[in-house]
């Protein structure tokens, strides 16, 4: 799956534990702009990146505003 | 219906001898004549117990991601397994590499409850004739038309033949039309939005967060599956309504462009929920859009997966 | 009785050229509108959507940038097909597909963005509270 604009990520075969050796996505950190795409696409969200907002405070985020039931004012 | 089984036995005791493979994937009967399991054959001296026919509802490619990727191995695969394979291969799960398919023809598979349905769990045994089922039900014979027990999504299958398969035992089944494969989808997307949602309610809240589904289908193989996470809890993990119509909607949709329609999530689910609606309407829309079927062959990648500067074109402002 | 409709709105941060747009944003969004800004459209995973709808969102409008103007590069394509198809398959489900609308916005386009959320507004306002799918809004559990 090819989503990242800079091809900073290619599948290098990595020992894990319990699993073997496995392609697993490795990051080019000199490539990487931290535009997410990976992140988003993932289906297993196993990708996070080191920026200013994760994925657990967007959702918080969207929480938080929840509206009220019925949405009158 | 020809009985393959013996033919499937052959095939497999010669990839023994000739040391083709080291295990070979099939089935077993079992106590209950209604559910032959997987088996997993190590030897050739095993194979008297590999059973082949109808009621085998699992889709055996499942297995294959938790197997090294060296490993050779040999199974049993019909259509929709065998596309199943070919999207394993595309994402990179398991290679085509060291697998010998025996392919099998497939005549549908019978949705054992369909049987249980009408005659309980009283049902002793089960003979596939070519048109007719044979059943002893305490001690009575019945006979049911085989088209009344198919499972719904092999009604409806459009490759029932295995395309690359290494080895083909039985006559080929032509292929049928795409479109006659997605109707009930198509019904349901032609209702208002009132009873749309209704239906899905009724079926998604029977759901008890078993994870059948997820263990029977060949696509979900995510070592952490997206419920499973906690930092963010995606979606409720318990019998909520938020839970089950999140879970329900999302596994679907995780299967855009990758599912093969063989059903194994609906014969795996022990509440009979209907969920090939779900995935039966995405799988069209690709073939609306893109023209994409899945696993047709094992490097083309799925829409989802790619994207084209044409497609700017197709998603226009506002509505 | 009139219910104020609760909209999220998914900005990309660099999609507003202008500061009187960005402030705009920042500061001046109607009450019922939630910004949650993020770093690209293709940033937005299908399941912030989906959390945004079982929350209560009565319309979700996804705003970013056009294809040849991302920031990076053609990163926004990438989530698009997915984003478009998540919309329709909500509307499938009985979240009417109305509900989820793109704006895709010109560098060049000052004073886009208010039209865009004043026009989905309308858009919305003969469709009502979403009331299937709003699964855990907050004080009152759908059954």
């Amino acid at each position: 799956m090819k989503v990242c604009p800079y091809d900073a990520i290619t599948l290098v075969d990595t020992k894990v534990p319990f699993r073997g050796m496995i392609p697993i996505a490795t990051v080019d950190a000199g490539k990487c702009m931290a535009c997410g795409l990976c992140a988003a696409s993932c289906r297993s969200t196993s990708i996070a990146l080191a920026e200013d907002t994760t994925d657990a405070q967007v959702i918080a985020d969207i929480w938080a505003h929840s509206p009220k039931a019925g949405g009158a004012r | 219906m020809p009985d393959l089984t013996q033919a499937i036995r052959t095939e497999a005791e010669k990839l023994f001898a000739e040391g083709k493979v080291e295990l070979f994937i099939g089935f077993r009967p079992e106590n209950s004549p209604l559910h032959p399991q997987p088996a997993f054959f190590t030897q050739a001296n095993q194979l008297d117990d590999l059973t082949y026919g109808g009621l085998c509802k699992n889709n055996l490619a499942t297995f294959l991601p938790k197997y090294p990727r060296d490993k050779k191995i040999g199974m049993v695969v019909r259509g929709c397994e065998e596309r199943a394979v070919n999207i394993l291969a595309v994402e990179n799960q398991h290679p085509r590499e060291n697998l010998v398919l025996v392919g099998v023809p497939c005549t549908g598979i019978i949705d054992w409850r369909k049987l249980v349905n009408i005659y309980d769990e009283d049902i002793e045994s089960v003979q596939e004739g070519d048109d007719e089922l044979t059943l002893l039900v305490k001690g009575q014979t019945h006979t049911m038309k085989r088209q009344d027990a198919l499972h719904d999504s092999c009604l409806r299958c459009v490759h029932p033949t295995p395309k690359n398969a290494d080895i083909l035992v039985g006559e080929a089944i032509p292929d049928r039309e795409p479109e006659q494969a997605w109707h009930a989808a198509l019904e349901q997307s032609g209702k208002a939005i009132d009873a749309r949602f209704a239906w899905f309610k009724q079926e998604a809240e029977r759901c008890i967060r078993c994870y059948a589904c997820r263990e029977a289908c060949p696509m979900c193989y995510c070592e952490e599956c997206f419920v499973d996470h906690i930092a963010p809890r995606w979606t409720e993990s318990g019998v909520t309504p938020a839970g089950m119509h999140g879970w329900h909607i999302v596994r679907a949709f995780h299967q855009t462009g990758r599912c093969t329609d063989c059903g194994a999530c609906e014969r795996a689910c022990p509440m009979d929920i209907h969920m090939t609606y779900l995935t039966d309407k995405l799988n069209a829309e690709m073939y609306a859009k893109y023209g994409f079927e899945a696993g047709m062959d094992s490097t083309t990648q799925a829409p989802f997966a790619t994207f084209s500067l044409d497609d700017k074109l197709r998603f226009q402002d506002g509505v | 009785m009139t219910h104020t409709l609760n909209v999220y709105l998914f900005q990309c941060k660099w999609c507003l050229y202008s500061p009187a747009d960005q402030d705009w944003v920042d500061h001046q969004l109607p009450e019922n509108v939630h910004l949650v800004k993020v770093p690209c459209t293709g940033r937005i995973n299908n399941l912030y959507v989906l959390n945004a709808v079982q929350a209560g969102a009565d319309g979700v409008l996804i705003s970013g940038c056009l294809p040849e103007k991302c920031h990076f590069k053609e990163g926004n394509l990438a989530a698009r097909r997915q984003l478009d198809a998540f919309g329709e398959f909500l509307g499938y489900i009985g979240y009417e597909k109305e509900r989820v609308r793109f704006a895709w916005l010109d560098l060049q386009d000052r004073g886009r963005i208010q039209k865009e959320v004043a026009r989905f507004m309308e858009a919305l306002a003969p469709l009502g509270p979403s009331e299937y799918l709003a699964t855990r809004r907050k004080e009152g559990q759908h059954a």
